[in-house]
């Protein structure tokens, strides 16, 4: 017999209240490390998901907008640019790359990003870090599309299967591309390939209602499928753990057609025919990537600074430097993160304060038996050390459970958050974080067990030894 | 109350006899140190319990003392072992050695599964626990408060025997009380604490 070995058969004892109140102090401990690690995952996973882009261009209203959009998918861009704008940008500085893209499509929900082959060659997903096909090539030729890891799992496509886009980013999306008027005397036909019956069924068995009259399949407010057109996937890529990997990549001439497909139906225009009928007014991006070039012994700072300036001067674009709207992001979120990491230490002491009332009631119901300690020869300093060390392996199982709770709900979590906002991050428990929760739970619940403990120490021996009725 | 003397032989067995609630179970708390006496001194085995305060009383308790009760005070939800090896835990034994002193007294006393929890024990099993712990000090004396109260006159002289018998073995002296006429027989000394307050009186 050890005291260790009185105290925990003590607690076993009353194994329902010590589990439950040890289960509060878990869950109060998993949320505070769940928040922690959520925290830090997600401050990794945006900075992480920047890439290799030093700007970003795009006719959004701010730059937080401009990066939220274009390098995270958030929505589509309210604003378009003319195809001139890229080759008025990129010809206006020696940039290492300038990327067009084009957003506002989407398929099952997964956006589509229409931009050039470079998107795959030179855009890193993630800092040093470039794309890897898993199979399959690049895209080449309109129509085609190279589908992100994320989203060749969830849906099972692979090489040489065939879909439709739909005009929006997905359920809840943002309204078409704004675009001036587009003139043409062409008439439409479908330059891709033919659409795969099941899939049209499947994307049909998706959507509100069928409009006929514009010859579209609408998958939800503001949003139809275009399937005029046929793409077919050339490609899947290797999972780059990031956001990026819920793309779906496009060629930009093949999303440039089907757009203006449905700015002449609407203007009851003639439809173009292939690729070669686009004119300027249909040639719209909504975005462009840009890296400035870094060289060894050149102030690449000094570089980047000076092409922002120059571009802030246009009036009709907005750039922002993704890794510092990302820093601006966390700051606008700061106080809330507070806010939660407040809530999760109330949540922490309302189960510190439970094990002392537990505790406190345990003693009232145990006073024969501390009065049986005491006739074996158990000092009074003793029963409240016996006391004490009870409420602090409460706190210590409560600590570790949580422990384990938290691993396993901020994978949860970061599983859920990937689903529904196609924000990718790896949470991870800080070892010294939780080492000073762990520690300071114990603290706090030992700290909990001196009020029962000095009203053990206090129990009075005789009175407690009277034969039970 | 007030006792101006009694005094208990080493090794000697006395039955201490009274009503219910004549202060028979006082007199022994407060010879065990668990209530303090307002004058006068207590001696076990020379010292004084009555002088030591705090941890120093509660060493002399754990060193000198065992006690039975009527109903038994075990600790529920331990085993037999956990039980009888609970007083070794104060009583400065090394926690290596409890589990074969007490189940060597255990089996003495005819508990044969000391890893059995005591609730779930016959009475009469529990009783045993219940001496072996009180016994397991190798204490000076042993205070049995009413320890067959419960009991019917059979089972009482037995278990009044069984004490007697383990306490002579383990060279500890017995004081029990008891307002059982019937278990005068038993004892060679016999006080009735009446006659204590013959020579002393009860106040309060």
């Amino acid at each position: 017999m050890t005291d260790l070995r009185l105290v925990l058969k003590s607690l076993m004892a009353r194994s329902a209240s010590t589990a439950v109140t040890c289960l509060l102090i878990a869950i109060a401990v998993a949320l505070l490390l769940s928040m922690l690690s959520l925290r830090e995952a997600g401050r990794r996973s945006f900075t992480r998901g920047v890439g290799n882009a030093h700007l970003v261009v795009s006719g959004d209203s701010s730059p937080l907008v401009a990066v939220l959009n274009g390098l995270f998918y958030a929505n589509a861009p309210r604003a378009a640019l003319p195809e001139s704008k890229v080759v008025e940008i990129t010809t206006s500085f020696p940039w290492a790359w300038a990327i067009p893209t084009q957003l506002g499509d989407s398929f099952r929900g997964f956006p589509v990003i229409a931009t050039t082959p470079q998107f795959l060659e030179d855009f890193e997903p993630a800092p040093g870090e470039p794309w890897v096909f898993a199979e399959g090539r690049n895209i080449e030729l309109p129509f085609e599309v190279v589908l992100a890891s994320g989203v060749a799992a969830a849906t099972g496509l692979g090489i040489g299967d065939r879909l439709h886009l739909t005009h929006g980013m997905g359920v809840g999306g943002a309204p078409p591309i704004s675009a001036p008027s587009v003139e043409s005397s062409m008439v439409a036909s479908v330059p891709g390939p033919p659409v795969d019956e099941s899939l049209e069924a499947e994307a049909d068995a998706h959507d509100h209602s069928h409009d006929h009259a514009h010859g579209h399949v609408h998958a939800d407010d503001g949003e139809h499928v275009h399937d005029e057109v046929v793409f077919e996937v050339v490609g899947v890529l290797e999972p780059s753990g990031t956001h990026h990997d819920r793309l779906v990549v496009t060629e930009l001439q093949g999303a440039w057609f089907i757009h203006a497909i449905d700015r002449r139906e609407v203007a009851g225009r003639a439809l173009p025919v292939s690729v070669e009928d686009l004119e300027a007014g249909d040639r719209l991006i909504t975005g462009i990537l840009l890296r400035t070039p870094v060289r060894a012994g050149r102030n690449s700072a000094a570089v980047l600074q000076g092409a922002f300036d120059r571009l802030r001067r246009d009036p009709s674009i907005t750039v922002a430097s993704p890794s510092t709207q990302v820093d601006r992001l966390f700051g606008i979120v700061a106080s809330l993160d507070a806010v939660f990491i407040a809530l999760g230490g109330g949540i922490l002491l309302s189960g510190v304060i439970s094990v002392m009332l537990v505790l406190w009631n345990s003693m009232e119901l145990r006073r024969r038996q501390i009065a049986v300690l005491r006739v074996i020869g158990c000092p009074q300093r003793r029963i409240l050390g016996l006391v004490l060390t009870e409420s602090a392996i409460i706190g210590l199982v409560g600590a570790i459970v949580g422990g384990l709770l938290a691993v396993g709900g901020a994978s949860l979590a970061a599983g859920l958050l990937a689903m529904r906002t196609g924000v990718v991050i790896a949470p991870t428990v800080d070892p010294q974080a939780t080492v000073l929760i762990a520690a300071g739970t114990v603290a706090l619940a030992a700290l909990a067990g001196v009020a029962p403990a000095i009203k053990a120490y206090r129990t009075p021996v005789a009175d407690n030894l009277r034969p039970l009725d | 109350m007030r006792i101006p003397e009694f005094s208990l032989a080493a090794d000697e067995q006395v039955l201490l006899a009274g009503s219910s609630g004549c202060g028979k179970s006082t007199l022994l708390l407060l010879a065990a140190g668990l209530l303090d006496a307002a004058s006068g001194e207590i001696l076990l085995s020379g010292r004084s319990i009555t002088a030591a305060r705090g941890g120093r009383r509660d060493a002399i308790r754990a060193d000198r003392v065992g006690m039975v009760f009527q109903t038994h005070h075990l600790l529920p939800g331990f085993t037999a072992r956990e039980n009888v090896s609970a007083p070794l835990l104060f009583g400065g034994v090394r926690p290596g050695e409890h589990a074969a002193i007490a189940d060597a007294l255990l089996g003495r006393l005819g508990i044969s599964d000391p890893t059995t929890r005591v609730d779930r024990l016959s009475v009469g099993q529990q009783q045993r626990v219940a001496i072996a712990r009180a016994l397991v000090g190798n204490p000076s004396v042993v205070f049995a408060d009413e320890p067959t109260a419960a009991l019917d006159p059979e089972n009482a002289v037995k278990a009044v025997e069984l004490l007697k018998d383990v306490c002579r073995e383990c060279n500890a002296a017995l004081l029990l009380t008891s307002h059982d006429p019937g278990l005068e027989a038993a004892f060679s000394r016999v006080v009735r604490f009446t006659e204590l307050a013959g020579t002393s009186e009860v106040v309060g």
